[in-house]
């Protein structure tokens, strides 16, 4: 009886746990996404790819301010 | 039978007209391979080596009287320069396009002079003089013109810094409509970025929130620290002005590891170019 009881205890307690144990998966998975892409920039010749014509790219983001652009 | 012999016969007709390619001169020779050890230099992360390669391939073209070398190595050196942190000669680079309007330049040539001048004005915060080169260039790009979203753009941060968020917000709106297919993935999110920055200044912060996510969806595609970092940012500061502090937060320590990783690989030559971009 007592066993069967713990067991109940046992099971409400893991399924109250259950949502927040998602939410922290989920941080995990996406702070480590974003990390890989952070990686995928070295070696940088990854990161950008000469045009055709042998351009270097023209990109807008360029003309943010220095503190924020570079 | 006789059909296939006809065919070809007229093939190999045509390879024995056709005139044997040209061998370059010795100095379109070097030129080839300046522009190639430039380019290769640039891609590695040695800006200083690739400036100093694409100086070179500007003076053999200018030498050589070949406008598109000339207007593409101009224009590549005042990129390098750019990131580099030397914007007067980047500026000096672009003059070889922009101050001499007789050497013969394609209209294409000198919308991205332009474009490039308007970019680098905007960056050392010169705010008019960066909505005339931005002007020149979009009465210069044509209807269909590939620059037509990245001249939005432009206008769009030159409005925000400017103080008018929501002439920002339907700029950066036009530029995302015009920024199609693989090619504009990097614009349309600079597009959605900005347009995310124009709606939190505007008051909207909640509203801010999808186009920025949008940002960083495009950008984590494209594998940009720089604009994770920066999407990243603007996310926090617009979930916290929505009053989202438990998001906010999230988004600060994603930044924050971002960062680090970025910091984390200071000392190799890639990252340090990475960082001076």
């Amino acid at each position: 009886m007592q066993l069967k009881k713990t067991g109940e205890e046992a099971q409400a307690a893991l399924s109250s746990a259950r949502p927040l144990l998602d939410r922290g998966e989920t941080a995990a998975r996406e702070a480590g996404d974003v990390l890989s892409a952070a990686k995928r920039i070295w070696p940088l010749s990854d990161s950008f790819k000469d045009a055709a014509d042998g351009m270097l790219p023209i990109d807008s983001f360029e003309a943010q301010g220095k503190g924020r652009a570079r | 039978m006789s059909r296939w012999l006809a065919a070809c016969l007229v093939v190999l007709i045509a390879a024995c007209a056709a005139p044997a390619p040209e061998r370059g001169s010795p100095a379109q020779t070097r030129l080839s391979e300046a522009e190639a050890r430039a380019a290769a230099l640039a891609r590695s992360g040695d800006y200083a080596g690739a400036a100093r390669f694409y100086g070179e391939a500007l003076r053999l073209a200018t030498s050589l009287e070949n406008p598109d070398a000339i207007a593409a190595n101009a224009i590549n050196l005042s990129i390098v320069d750019q990131w580099l942190g030397r914007d007067a000669e980047a500026r000096a680079a672009l003059a070889a396009v922009l101050d001499e309007p007789r050497a013969g330049f394609s209209e294409r040539r000198k919308t991205q002079a332009e474009l490039r001048r308007a970019i680098l004005e905007a960056a050392s915060g010169n705010l008019g003089a960066a909505e005339v080169w931005a002007g020149e260039a979009e009465r210069r790009c044509a209807p269909g013109c590939e620059y037509a979203a990245a001249i939005l753009n432009v206008r769009a941060q030159l409005a925000l810094d400017s103080g008018h968020a929501a002439e920002a917000a339907r700029l950066a709106a036009a530029a995302r409509e015009r920024a199609q297919g693989e090619a504009g993935r990097g614009e349309a999110a600079n597009a959605l970025r900005t347009l995310g920055r124009a709606r939190s200044a505007a008051g909207e912060p909640a509203r801010a929130l999808e186009p920025l996510r949008q940002a960083l969806e495009i950008d984590r595609t494209l594998g940009d620290p720089r604009k994770i970092l920066a999407d990243l940012t603007e996310l926090a500061r617009a979930a916290d002005a929505a009053g989202d502090a438990q998001a906010a937060r999230g988004y600060q320590e994603r930044g924050l590891a971002v960062r680090r990783a970025i910091n984390d690989g200071r000392g190799a030559p890639e990252t340090e170019g990475l960082l001076r971009r």
